[in-house]
């Protein structure tokens, strides 16, 4: 047998087990079934990985600030200007006031929602975001907090003076949060007159989508909805999560089409809060 | 492959995944960012072969698969494919003129995303179609042929073998 035949089908072979290892993988992931031995190694690979960023991104932070400059020049520069024109304005204030204010805000708006009564007696850590989610394909963030600090899988995250997300992953030092407006999220609502709804992630920086809004269902733009705190809900009653935004009526469905707007402003959430919190047995 | 270039192609993973985490993320289009690992996988298989894209492809996927909150497996099953496919066509074809390996880096990083995405959705997770789908595969595959050229030379520097070794910079050198 000629050595290139031998040599492809080796590699068929080897191909072959790879994707098999992966398929194993996904499936032991995704069902769950080996889920300490899935989280587990995503746990220990976080403890691994978060030092070794935190210290890269201290040092490449100044490059990386430079290349988002450059690659939105153009936008940078309509900025710039309009920027230039409010200077005049605002001469009295500078940077750094600016952005103790801001942190100041994101800190106040933290303190107003600790101060819910269903959740004012629980204990709290306060985190600072550390950086977006690697994949394009999921709207998560990471926090400079994990388990050391109390922060465990499940736990509910406030942020921006609404519910930000969820702790779907914890190492020692770090913790991943999925936002609301990720694909997988799902949070029961309650708004209204006592009217219940499940609000489903479609992605970063999109609107939620309302489900399960039946066709007679009183509800207009701008309706507070809160998490509802069923029995079994992965969130504590009464924390803020958005307003509604659009509201249709689709001829011949049973349901509503409705839209709503996350509360938090996700694109920049600089302090969050994680509720040390699970849901009742 | 000897240690020295198992080590070295290790290193060179190992910084590509830091460098996702991090100056990538900072580098954004209406929020998709580079996915740099599906051009250093198509890369690796340009310039090493079959064996080498699909090997790299798949532990470089395993490893980002560990630090994102994407399902285990799922990058390493993609990559691994593409890192063959990418290696096929360079035994196949050779490793050809400049602009064929950079028309593979861009229709195979496009066509990575677009994978991933409906693999994901597949395997029940409805987000990743939900996502700008085409908008990952233009901004990923644009920025992977522009940075094309530092992959090759750094995959050329990890596998360099002992007679044609003279070093990062002289590996620097080749296109």
């Amino acid at each position: 047998m000629p050595i290139n035949r031998r040599r492809s089908r080796r590699n068929l072979y080897t191909l072959a087990a790879l994707v098999v290892v992966s398929v194993i993988a996904i499936t032991l992931d995704i069902t769950g079934r080996a889920h300490v031995l899935t989280s587990g190694s995503k746990s220990v690979a976080g403890d691994i990985y978060s030092p070794m960023r935190n210290a890269v991104n201290d040092v490449l932070n100044p490059i990386g600030r430079f290349l988002a400059g450059s690659v939105h020049y153009n936008a940078l520069q309509a900025q710039n200007q309009q920027l230039r024109a409010e200077i005049a304005t605002l001469q009295l204030q500078n940077d750094s006031q600016w952005y103790q204010s801001r942190q100041y805000h994101q800190l106040q708006k933290l303190l107003s929602l600790e101060k819910l009564p269903s959740i004012s007696n629980l204990p709290v850590v306060v985190a600072q975001s550390t950086s977006q989610a690697i994949s394009n394909f999921a709207a998560t963030i990471t926090i400079n907090k994990g388990r050391d600090n109390g922060v465990a899988v499940g736990d509910p995250v406030l942020g921006g003076g609404g519910l930000a997300g969820q702790v779907v992953a914890a190492s020692r030092s770090s913790a991943t949060v999925r936002l609301i407006t990720d694909g997988l999220s799902r949070v029961g609502v309650v708004f209204g007159t006592n009217e219940y709804a499940t609000l489903a992630g479609l992605g970063a920086r999109k609107s939620l989508n309302a489900e399960f809004v039946a066709d007679k269902t009183p509800v207009h733009a701008g309706q507070l909805m809160t998490t509802s705190g069923l029995s079994g809900a992965i969130f504590p009653a009464g924390i803020p999560v958005a307003r509604v935004g659009t509201v249709h009526a689709i001829a011949g469905a049973l349901d509503k089409s409705v839209t709503a707007k996350p509360i938090a402003n996700l694109q920049d959430l600089a302090y969050v809060a994680v509720l040390e919190w699970a849901p009742a047995p | 492959m000897t240690t020295r270039r198992i080590l070295r192609s290790a290193l060179v993973i190992g910084v590509f995944v830091l460098l996702q985490g991090t100056l990538a993320l900072d580098i954004n289009f209406s929020g998709v960012h580079p996915d740099l690992i599906v051009g250093l996988v198509l890369s690796a298989g340009l310039i090493g072969g079959t064996e080498v894209g699909m090997v790299t492809g798949f532990v470089a996927g395993m490893a980002i698969d560990l630090v994102s909150p994407t399902p285990l497996g799922l990058s390493a099953l993609v990559f691994s494919v593409f890192g063959f496919v990418a290696g096929t066509l360079s035994d196949r074809f050779g490793q050809g003129v400049w602009w064929f390996r950079a028309l593979v880096v861009m229709v195979g990083s496009a066509l990575g995303e677009l994978s991933y995405g409906i693999l994901g959705a597949v395997i029940g997770e409805p987000q990743f179609i939900h996502v700008d789908l085409l908008g990952i595969m233009v901004v990923v595959s644009l920025i992977n042929v522009v940075v094309c050229g530092a992959f090759f030379r750094l995959e050329r520097w990890a596998l360099r073998t002992r007679q044609s070794s003279a070093g990062l910079v002289s590996a620097m050198g080749e296109w």
